[in-house]
């Protein structure tokens, strides 16, 4: 799914202060798989993230998506890759604050200059399997966190993508509707996506089947999570939940 | 994505903040407001001063000559005779009076004319008859009387066969004209008309300044009018009684016809004037389209820096601000054209001037301020498309 090899980028930073955010890295990702990267600030996880999520290019190196070279692609192509392969959740959820939850949910659709009804229809079931399905008309502002978050991945899963990248997705979130989101994960891996999830909450990177810790720029460990932690699965109870605690 | 979308969105955006997008569009709306008024009130000034000179008589030819020239009735007549396409021929001599009758008094123009001069002014004789040649030849005291003067002195009343008194001397009244109207802002019905000769008399000179001449039609006035300058240079070359600048310039001949278009090309080049300066407050509405448009791109950076991360293109980007843009300035315009047409009509009601709201215009200034949207839209369009997805997340 993802093949990086020899991946570094260089920011110039005022006259002669070159940045190595990363520094040749070597990582194959893939189908199917969860990966949680970790990592200190400044280990170059973000930028890891920003480059396999197509947002960003490398100074150098090859990156790879499902057999496709990334680094000869124009603007357009890689807005292309975002919007069909690609699902993102950010740490600040990032939703557009004037449109309510479903049409933040089609927003990548609209991109894909698919019908309004055909647009509809799909957001309904991604909000529905976020278990979102009566707060559809809400603007984020009269949403919680973690409902702000769920729509966010059913965002992310509009445009049924391969591949979705999480940039800290618990960071804003207690405990318990960090819990939920990642019961949300699992689903998806479950469901064949491929999932990286970057954090430096070692809780929650727990869930995922495979840590890789960067640091300075390279990384320095890749394993398999012996025992991870388990989760309810967010599908079916979550709606319940949510009306228990209301 | 297609137009319909971007139309959504952009819409949906200039409603979430009312105020602003209104203000924004007023200056388009005054802008354009401003173009098609004053257009319109310069157009009809325009058409209303056409139709006045051609309720004139388009086919007038009016000579305006030195009294060093010299010129007499005889010249007056070998002129008619000598050029084609004169219907009728008037010599006028213009003083002002204060006419007197019964224990009135009234300041009036004592019009000094020939017995055709109806027929080239188009004059109605009510009551009584216009003087004939006959008293022309014999100099005699008869007056007709203009509308104005018949309802001063006479309070509208008989007249005919009463005297009246011009400059010392006793005019007898054998003639009430019918009314003619204002014209240009003269009253045609303000003046005592009496044989040239006599006016003549009464002046103390034996010259003749002014000629007016009645074509047979518009086509040849041109012509004839040019024949008659001819002439009068001639008549000129033969007398050496003028100052070098007289000589230069003695005769004024024009026909209404060349009067008609000078004066459309001076209310026309009004009219241009107008719109330019009213152009200048459509083109600093732009310029607010443009500042807001640039604020509204900074302060949606991050919602930029969304749509990019989901897949937006650049140019799905440019559009969408574009289409902003374009909305604004397209509804200011539509408003705008509305304001403007319905001020127009307002003005020309509480003043005596005309309007006449031309669809070219009204189509002209819509255009142009789509035309201002798209180009003030353009480099904020272009300044949003261009943002790197990952500085516009990070934006706060």
């Amino acid at each position: 799914m993802i093949s990086v090899q020899r991946l570094s980028k260089k920011y110039q930073m005022g006259e002669e202060n070159i940045v190595h955010a990363l520094r040749g890295i070597d990582l194959e990702i893939g189908s199917g798989e969860y990966v949680a990267i970790m990592g200190p600030s400044g280990s170059g996880k973000s930028t890891f993230m920003n480059i396999v999520g197509c947002l960003d290019r490398p100074s150098e190196g090859t990156y790879m998506l499902a057999g496709e070279d990334t680094s000869r692609m124009s603007d357009n192509e890689l807005s292309t890759i975002r919007n069909k392969r690609i699902g993102f959740i950010f740490q600040t959820f990032n939703l557009l604050p004037r449109l309510d939850a479903l049409l933040n949910v089609e927003l990548p659709l609209v991109y894909r200059g698919m019908s309004s009804r055909e647009r509809r229809k799909q957001a309904m079931e991604c909000l529905e399997r976020v278990g979102l399905a009566d707060r559809v008309r809400h603007r984020p502002t009269e949403l919680s966190g973690g409902q702000q978050q769920r729509v966010a991945i059913a965002r992310a899963m509009a445009g049924s993508p391969v591949l979705v990248l999480a940039d800290e997705p618990t960071g804003n979130l207690d405990s318990r509707s960090g819990e939920e989101i990642m019961g949300i994960f699992r689903d998806l891996n479950d469901a064949g996506i491929t999932l990286a999830v970057v954090t430096h909450d070692e809780n929650i990177a727990r869930h995922a089947k495979r840590i890789v810790r960067f640091r300075d720029g390279v990384v320095v460990s890749d394993e398999k999570v012996v025992s991870r932690a388990t989760v309810p699965s967010a599908s079916g109870n979550s709606a319940a939940e949510e009306a228990s605690r209301s | 994505m297609s137009i319909t979308e971007s139309f959504k969105i952009s819409i949906t955006a200039l409603l979430s903040n009312k105020l602003r997008s209104f203000l924004t569009m007023l200056g388009i709306i005054i802008g354009v407001a401003a173009v098609i008024a004053l257009v319109s009130l310069g157009q009809g000034s325009q058409q209303a001063v056409e139709a006045r000179m051609t309720a004139l008589g388009t086919n007038l030819i009016t000579v305006n000559a030195p009294r060093q020239a010299r010129l007499t009735d005889k010249d007056v007549e070998s002129i008619f005779s000598r050029v084609e396409g004169l219907a009728y021929e008037s010599p006028m001599v213009n003083q002002q009076v204060t006419a007197k009758a019964r224990n009135l008094t009234y300041d009036t123009t004592l019009t000094g004319v020939g017995s055709q001069y109806p027929e080239i002014r188009d004059y109605t004789v009510q009551g009584g008859r216009f003087f004939d040649d006959e008293d022309v030849s014999q100099r005699r005291k008869v007056a007709v009387l203009g509308n104005t003067v018949f309802k001063e002195l006479f309070n509208s009343q008989g007249g005919i066969g009463e005297t009246v008194n011009l400059k010392g001397q006793t005019f007898t009244v054998i003639g009430i004209c019918g009314s003619k109207g204002s014209n240009a802002g003269t009253d045609s019905d303000d003046a005592i008309f009496i044989p040239y000769s006599t006016a003549q008399r009464l002046a103390g000179s034996r010259y003749i300044t002014n000629i007016l001449f009645k074509a047979e039609s518009a086509d040849v006035a041109t012509s004839s009018a040019d024949h008659i300058t001819r002439i009068l240079e001639e008549k000129l070359r033969s007398t050496s009684r003028l100052s070098s600048q007289q000589r230069s310039n003695p005769f004024r001949v024009f026909s209404q016809d060349e009067l008609l278009s000078t004066m459309s090309e001076v209310t026309g080049t009004f009219t241009a004037m107008l719109a330019g300066i009213a152009g200048i407050s459509l083109l600093v509405g732009g310029i607010g389209i443009m500042n807001i448009m640039l604020v509204s791109v900074t302060e949606r950076t991050r919602e930029i820096g969304i749509r990019k991360a989901v897949g937006a293109k650049r140019s799905d980007i440019l559009s969408q601000f574009l289409v902003e843009a374009l909305v604004m300035s397209g509804i200011g315009g539509m408003l705008g054209v509305l304001t403007g047409v319905g001020t127009a009509r307002v003005l020309a009601k509480m003043s005596n001037l005309t309007a006449a709201v031309s669809p070219a215009a009204v189509i002209v200034a819509f255009a142009f301020s789509a035309m201002i949207g798209i180009s003030f839209g353009i480099y904020p369009a272009s300044r949003a498309s261009r943002l790197d997805p990952i500085v516009a997340l990070r934006y706060e």
